[in-house]
């Protein structure tokens, strides 16, 4: 399963059967109660909202994403960035000082 | 005049980090948006994280509106309007900055403008890796440990390296720019010294770190003091005694304490741990101005320092005028000079007919100006003994328009009795008659304290700080009289003392006041509790010290050694009264140094402070100077602020210079 689903839609106990789902074109997704609304969206710039588990798992699992994701891609490109500033800085210092020797 | 290359290129990156920024919209959605006003208040509200701060400005250009921050946006939202309300009838924009944005974009700013510095003699300066590794695992170490502070300013600030890298990428931020700020100063460092009142100016807090620009970049240098001086690993030692009896202290941990507008040099929760970072960068902070001043004695241009305060001061008025301008020009005074508040909105005084322009406190920048004024004609006079130039007139008025707007007249009247006794150091040529004029009017202010404190009239100033302390105290049973008066007002302050369930209510150093006040065969001065008391109705500060008094419940070694070096949460909380929203700061000090370092370490710092004039008592202009910060530091907080510490190390290290004269 798609980890970015946990990530996103949370824990649930339901083992998803996207095939199923993906080839019947009269599939209802049911709204669930319990559920806290999640939007998702997609590189496009869509946006959806989802009222369930299952729905969350399905969108997810073709490819949308959460705003948390999001998020935390850019937070991971700025942190290696950063770490890769840091590290060339140091591998800089170490050759100056090689060749002064 | 040739422009070189260089400062084209430093010019640029300047515009592009000043503008670039505040220009990228999500979508091409612009158009669409309305004019803000309240009916499309809701539609900003709505509409969040799509166009940029400029783009906002083309549709609004003949609105009026507000612009606030939302510090805690995402990396994505940096620069966007986030939102919108109506507040106080004032349309306003939230707009989005981020935690790591900040980090880079006003360091880097801040980073450029110091290559403007002219260059110096090289200087080497060794282990720079290790300097700024060090200083950002300390950095680090602060961050983990000050969660509630940032967890406000951050939606992705989490310890766990799995959930966020923000704490982590700003870790490495201030490795890169102390690595930078390193390599920078090794071709300026002679010339540093000459910036400092600089940074009044560009006061240097992060948006949204509660952290000071200076206290990193003066700490690196700090660290490079450690390995050549010995004084300063031996006070180390003594020091390290003081931070273990503060942390054997900590009775409860505070997790979050509203630091506000000292944000940058004053913990935001207090536990081990902040004790810990605060002492160290506190100490860091010391070492490296005063390794600074001490590598800056050869060759010294006086001269070149006066015209920076004299420019700084002028400086602080041209952009404190800029800010009322219009809401944009007031986030960018606050956001690219650093400031601990935004500025204020108008070019009217409000609150005590004081104008704070871009300062956070009109007190600080009144003093400030004040010191301006005086140091720059002790120079002339004592000093380079030469007349003014057309010039420095110029500026000697504006940095006089700005202590008349601040409306600061104890620092006035201090700047005033300084210049005062150098006319008599100037004048008179009978060393006899010198002395004692000059002991003359400085008794003046204790012996009019002591006409006023005595006066009949006046004899309710005496107890008004311990009045204004027990309305401050949860008190129980306070039954009026027929008249509607209560124990307070009737001052039967020993009867609130004796009742039993006010006991665990009064602060132990309110009980002290009071029984003092009581038990004494006489009520005014010298009475400790009446001349205190005295000194604040003279000094404005009764209701100030009487809520500091009421709070401070210090127990016997927490009165002796303090709580801590940049902590007021211990003392914010640790003892409820009816003031604990809101920072309600000590207003002096030596008060503000009570709390950190107790009676002993005050003590010792006048004691030091009164050997240091002893000693240099030839050096007229160090102890003027010194008069005038000592009287100063009486009745502000300004040395809760960088820029201000920095000058107070400054002024006690003054004496160092060669350029002054003995006279």
């Amino acid at each position: 399963m798609n980890k970015n689903i946990v990530k996103i839609c949370g824990e649930s106990d339901i083992i998803p059967d996207f095939e199923k789902i993906g080839n019947d074109p009269n599939f209802v997704f049911r709204v669930d109660p319990d559920y806290v609304k999640n939007t998702l969206y997609d590189l496009e710039g869509n946006s959806i909202i989802v009222n369930s588990w299952l729905e969350c798992a399905n969108y997810v699992n073709g490819g949308w994403i959460s705003d948390i994701i999001e998020t935390n891609l850019i937070d991971t490109y700025l942190f290696y960035g950063l770490l890769s500033i840091s590290f060339s800085i140091l591998i800089f210092d170490i050759f100056k000082k090689f060749k002064t020797v | 005049m040739r422009i070189s290359k260089n400062l084209i290129f430093k010019i640029i990156v300047l515009i592009i980090l000043l503008f670039l920024p505040w220009t990228f919209s999500s979508q091409n959605k612009a158009t669409e948006y309305p004019i803000i006003n309240t009916e499309t208040v809701p539609f900003y509200q709505s509409n969040l994280c799509e166009i940029s701060l400029y783009k906002f400005l083309e549709i609004n250009k003949v609105v009026e509106f507000d612009i606030k921050l939302d510090t805690p946006a995402e990396i994505k939202c940096f620069g966007k309007i986030n939102g919108g309300d109506t507040i106080s009838q004032k349309n306003t924009i939230y707009l989005g900055t981020n935690i790591n944005i900040d980090a880079l974009l006003q360091s880097g700013f801040w980073l450029i403008l110091l290559t403007f510095i002219p260059k110096s003699k090289n200087v080497n300066i060794k282990f720079k890796n290790l300097i700024a590794l060090s200083l950002s695992f300390l950095v680090y170490f602060h961050l983990l440990n000050e969660i509630g502070f940032y967890s406000f300013y951050s939606k992705t600030f989490f310890v766990n390296i799995s959930e966020s890298f923000t704490i982590y990428s700003l870790s490495l931020t201030v490795f890169i720019f102390l690595r930078v700020f390193l390599e920078i100063i090794e071709s300026r460092y002679n010339n540093l010294i000459y910036f400092f009142p600089f940074s009044f100016l560009i006061v240097g807090t992060f948006n949204s770190l509660n952290l000071n620009f200076y206290l990193l970049v003066v700490s690196s240098i700090g660290i490079i003091g450690i390995f050549k001086n010995k004084s300063f690993k031996y006070s180390s030692i003594i020091y390290i005694f003081l931070v273990i009896i503060w942390i054997s202290l900590i009775e409860t941990n505070f997790e979050f304490f509203d630091v506000d507008k000292v944000k940058g040099f004053i913990s935001s929760a207090y536990s081990m741990e902040t004790i810990i970072f605060w002492s160290l960068i506190y100490l860091l902070f010391v070492f490296g101005v005063i390794n600074l001043i001490n590598d800056s004695l050869n060759n010294f241009n006086i001269e070149k320092l006066k015209n920076s305060f004299l420019y700084s001061g002028s400086l602080i008025i041209l952009f404190s005028y800029l800010s009322t301008l219009g809401p944009i020009y007031n986030f960018y005074t606050y956001y690219y000079l650093g400031l601990n508040k935004t500025a204020i909105k108008t070019t009217q005084s409000v609150a005590g007919n004081a104008w704070r322009g871009i300062s956070s406190s009109a007190e600080t920048v009144g003093e400030f100006y004040t010191f301006v004024i005086i140091f720059t004609i002790l120079i002339n006079f004592f000093i380079s003994q030469k007349k003014l130039t057309n010039i420095e007139i110029i500026l000697l008025v504006i940095n006089f328009y700005g202590l008349y707007k601040s409306n600061n007249f104890s620092a006035f009247i201090s700047g005033l009795l300084v210049l005062i006794i150098s006319v008599i150091f100037l004048k008179i040529n009978n060393q006899k008659t010198k002395r004692i004029l000059s002991l003359f009017a400085i008794l003046l202010l204790p012996i009019g304290l002591y006409i006023f404190a005595n006066n009949t009239i006046f004899k309710e100033s005496a107890r008004n700080m311990i009045k204004t302390g027990l309305e401050i105290s949860l008190l129980e049973d306070l039954s009026e009289n027929q008249y509607g008066k209560n124990a307070i007002e009737q001052n039967r302050f020993l009867e609130i003392l004796e009742n039993e369930s006010n006991q665990d209510n009064i602060s132990s150093s309110l009980k002290f006041l009071v029984n003092k006040y009581h038990y004494s065969d006489r009520n005014y001065i010298p009475n400790i509790t009446s001349t205190i008391s005295t000194v604040a109705t003279t000094i404005n500060r009764t209701e100030k010290w009487g809520i500091f008094f009421g709070k401070y419940d210090p127990n016997l070694t927490s009165l002796l050694f303090g709580t801590g070096v940049s902590h007021l949460a211990n003392y914010y909380y640790s003892h409820p009264t009816t003031v604990n929203q809101g920072l309600v700061l000590p207003h002096s000090s030596f008060l503000s140094y009570l709390l950190f370092f107790g009676i002993f370490g005050v003590t010792a710092f006048i004691i030091f402070y009164i050997k240091l004039i002893l000693k240099n008592r030839n050096n007229i202009p160090f102890l003027l100077i010194s008069l005038f910060v000592v009287i100063n530091l009486t009745k502000n907080d300004s040395i809760l602020y960088v820029n201000s510490f920095f000058l107070l190390i400054f002024v006690i290290n003054f004496y160092k210079f060669k350029t002054l004269k003995e006279i």
